[in-house]
């Protein structure tokens, strides 16, 4: 199924550093294939239409991505490996006095990479 | 390359990817070697990871009546330590015969020694104290600090008839309990 004309960038998050490794991405629509390719830097384009609701897949790895896209007007729209070995997310330290179990006010961690 | 994750008020936040991580730190005041675990496994079922660090200072306080190295010392007073805010942290501590209490693991330096808040809770009961949050710096690994329990100022007590105006009571006792 074609689509509007509108392409749209379809972002993939974690497959390798800074999303390099490929992503092999196939769209549905109506369970009709229309679109199978590959990412580059984390990335593809696909023209779809509108108010089109779409079925995407991607693998990475042991990873399956299988969700369905609701496409507006919107340009950009992303999808993470959420279990993939580099998807860098936010992570939370505590760091408190081990005999007051007293919140430390200043200081840093390292954390070095093995 | 380190990742550096500042701390303040007991958390930090960095962004990582799931891999094993040596950890070390810089707190002034504490032992930085004690910083536990020494490493962590992010995974990616987790987000919020937690530390321990000790410190192996000791600060001392000294009650008396006078606040003085030579004033009569103040058995039974309580302190605990407390953050600014006065939010108590963990356990009381209590003056021995000799008026002393004892916070172990307190941190110190000779620059920059974080300050130390705490509060008494108590005194013998004979004595007025201070209940507000107080605060110190050690730049030394052992320090003392004088504290004063003013005596309880003597009050007069009146018990008359109250039958009679103004009639003393000859002779009793009455019991206060606070």
């Amino acid at each position: 199924m074609k689509g509007d004309g509108n392409i749209k960038i379809l972002k993939f998050i974690g497959a390798g550093y800074n999303d390099k490794y490929q992503v092999k991405v196939k769209i549905y629509c109506n369970n009709k294939k229309i679109y199978e390719g590959i990412t580059y830097n984390g990335i593809i384009k696909v023209d779809l239409k509108e108010e089109n609701i779409y079925k995407v897949k991607a693998y990475f790895l042991n990873e399956k991505i299988n969700t369905y896209l609701y496409v507006t007007k919107k340009c950009k729209y992303t999808f993470i490996f959420t279990h993939a070995l580099y998807n860098p997310r936010t992570i939370t330290i505590s760091l408190v006095d081990l005999y007051y179990n007293l919140p430390i006010e200043r200081g840093e961690i390292f954390l070095w990479q093995k | 390359m380190a990742k550096i994750v500042t701390i303040t008020n007991g958390t930090g936040q960095t962004e990582l990817i799931n891999d094993t991580y040596t950890a070390t730190a810089e707190v002034t005041g504490y032992d930085n070697a004690s910083l536990t675990p020494s490493s962590i496994t992010v995974d990616a079922a987790t987000n919020t990871y937690a530390f321990t660090i000790s410190a192996t200072g000791t600060l001392t306080l000294h009650v008396t009546d006078t606040g003085t190295t030579a004033g009569t010392p103040i058995v039974g007073a309580t302190f605990i330590r407390t953050d600014s805010t006065g939010t108590e942290y963990g356990s009381v501590i209590t003056t021995d015969t000799e008026g002393n209490a004892v916070f172990n693991n307190v941190p110190f330096a000779d620059t920059g020694a974080p300050l130390v808040y705490y509060k008494q809770t108590a005194s013998d009961g004979d004595h007025e104290f201070d209940s507000t949050v107080q605060s110190t710096s050690l730049a030394t690994q052992t320090e003392t600090i004088e504290i004063i329990n003013t005596p309880g100022a003597t009050r007069t007590i009146n018990l008359t008839d109250a039958n009679y105006d103004n009639l003393p009571i000859d002779s009793g006792s009455i019991t206060l309990t606070n």
